[in-house]
């Protein structure tokens, strides 16, 4: 969708026209149940909070003044509604945040030298599933921000107006997410000889 | 020195990554790895877990869009509320949650005649205390009825029905009282509490709960209010304790997990005529 596209939207639903709000669920959807599904780490929670977002996005539709755009607008709600899910779920202490998807992959890794292995083909060698662990082990707070990064695609400007950080707390924060997710990794096996003695310091 | 040096590089590396870098820094980058097999093999590292996580996207289920659309449709202008997945599945784990809650409620109700609401919340959090089986029995039917109902129920199974002065102290005591551990199944099954800034105190349907919920929904960021003398506390099952300053018709909300100030979907009128139903229901 075009931003012209997405305001019309924004106002025939303002208008009254509740049909208009599908085609930004269509639009976004997809994004918004993968940012929750990696905020959460599950696909029940994912489908309930994406939901939630949706519905509070719509609910509080006339507060999008379309200084930002839609989407950035949209995923500082999702943030809002997992992060307070988050929060609850460790209040409650009901369930092990080291949980990951029901396909329990972890064990294929398929490298069988992990020292001949060239820079190129690493990708292949972490497997969704440890990286995913990994996401899980981060701080809400990073885990948040590299995901806006990274599937969302926003820039660090528009993370920072998402997030009211400053520009240079973004870029420290993604950094710092980064290598904790890598030293997770190479903590639990799935990268080693990627990282110097230097790269073991605390983050 | 040369670690100083790797770990600015090393924030370079993960700005390149994002895009983020002017062409000077990318060259100076680019010269660096060439030089540091140590950051170069760290780039490879960032690189490699930022495609994974760029490639691993799923398919959301058809369900997401059919229960938004479903639920925006069905209440065309109105505040959407959506029915949660979880409720029916553990409506069972609910109907037991409750009568245990319900039970130690009354059974303090039954003993104490005008409780205040504190107690009552602070009943809610403790599944073991031991109300009499007579009450149990009478709460169980009570909650088992309108959590069947909940679709169309304005049941006041949480409304106190204490004396008639409960002016009752303000409950703040946190997210221990206000989201009991015992319960860890439907979010919907706990009231809220709201105590006003008269002292006054109300305890919430399951019904105005979730209403309340919305309400409060997150709706944009505000500044902090200049006077927190008409505040109420309000202890959200799903969401701990908010401050919620009325400010002209809007309200402003804390979490007692945040700092920053928010401003809620629904209007200081929408809040009042809320409280004022809960009041006619009492």
């Amino acid at each position: 969708m075009t931003i012209e596209e997405e305001n019309d939207a924004v106002r025939r639903v303002l208008d009254g026209d509740a049909d208009a709000f599908s085609p930004l669920v269509e639009a976004y959807q997809k994004n918004v149940y993968n940012l929750a599904l990696r905020m959460t780490g599950n696909p029940e929670d994912a489908l309930d909070m994406a939901q939630e977002a949706f519905i509070r996005a719509y609910n509080s539709l006339s507060s999008f003044r379309g200084d930002s755009k839609f989407s950035v607008w949209l995923y500082r709600i999702v943030s809002n509604v997992c992060l307070d899910f988050l929060r609850a779920r460790k209040g409650r202490a009901a369930v092990s945040l080291s949980q990951t998807g029901p396909d329990g992959e972890d064990t294929a890794l398929e490298i069988p030298d992990e020292r001949a292995l060239p820079e190129a083909e690493l990708e292949r060698a972490l497997t969704r599933d440890a990286v995913r662990r990994g996401l899980q082990a981060l701080p809400d707070d990073q885990r948040e921000i590299l995901l806006l990064r990274e599937i969302q695609g926003l820039s660090y400007e528009e993370i920072a107006a998402a997030l009211s950080l400053e520009g240079g707390t973004v870029k420290s924060r993604i950094f710092r997410a980064r290598k904790k997710l890598c030293a997770y990794l190479l903590a639990d096996g799935n990268i080693s000889e990627v990282f110097s003695s230097t790269q073991t310091k605390e983050v | 020195m040369a670690d100083f040096e790797c770990e600015q590089y090393q924030i370079l590396i993960s700005r390149r990554l994002d895009g983020e870098l002017t062409a000077d820094e990318r060259e100076a980058l680019q010269a660096h790895l060439a030089s540091c097999p140590d950051c170069a093999r760290l780039y490879a590292a960032f690189s490699a877990v930022s495609d994974t996580l760029r490639s691993d996207l799923e398919e959301p289920p058809s369900a997401l869009r059919e229960n938004v659309m479903g639920a925006v449709r069905a209440k065309k202008g109105d505040i959407v509320r959506l029915r949660r997945r979880r409720v029916r599945l553990t409506a069972l784990a609910a109907c037991l949650a409750l009568l245990v809650l319900g039970s130690a409620g009354l059974g303090l109700f039954s003993r104490s005649g005008g409780m205040t609401a504190a107690s009552t919340s602070a009943a809610y959090g403790k599944s073991t205390s031991g109300g009499d089986t007579e009450t149990a029995a009478d709460a169980a039917g009570n909650n088992l009825m309108t959590t069947g109902g909940a679709e169309s129920a304005n049941g006041p199974e949480f409304t106190a029905k204490s004396g008639p002065d409960t002016a009752a102290p303000a409950v703040t005591s946190g997210p221990d009282t206000a989201a009991p551990a015992v319960v860890s199944g439907p979010d919907t099954a706990t009231p809220a509490v709201i105590s006003g800034p008269d002292g006054s105190c109300r305890t919430a349907d399951a019904d105005t709960t979730a209403r309340l919920d919305d309400l409060l929904a997150y709706a944009g960021d505000a500044a902090a209010p200049s006077d927190t003398a008409g505040a109420y506390t309000v202890s959200l099952p799903d969401r701990g304790t908010l401050t919620v300053v009325p400010d002209g018709d809007k309200l402003l909300c804390q979490s007692d997990s945040a700092d920053s100030w928010y401003l809620a979907a629904g209007s200081a009128a929408d809040l009042q005529s809320l409280l004022q139903e809960l009041d006619s229901v009492n």
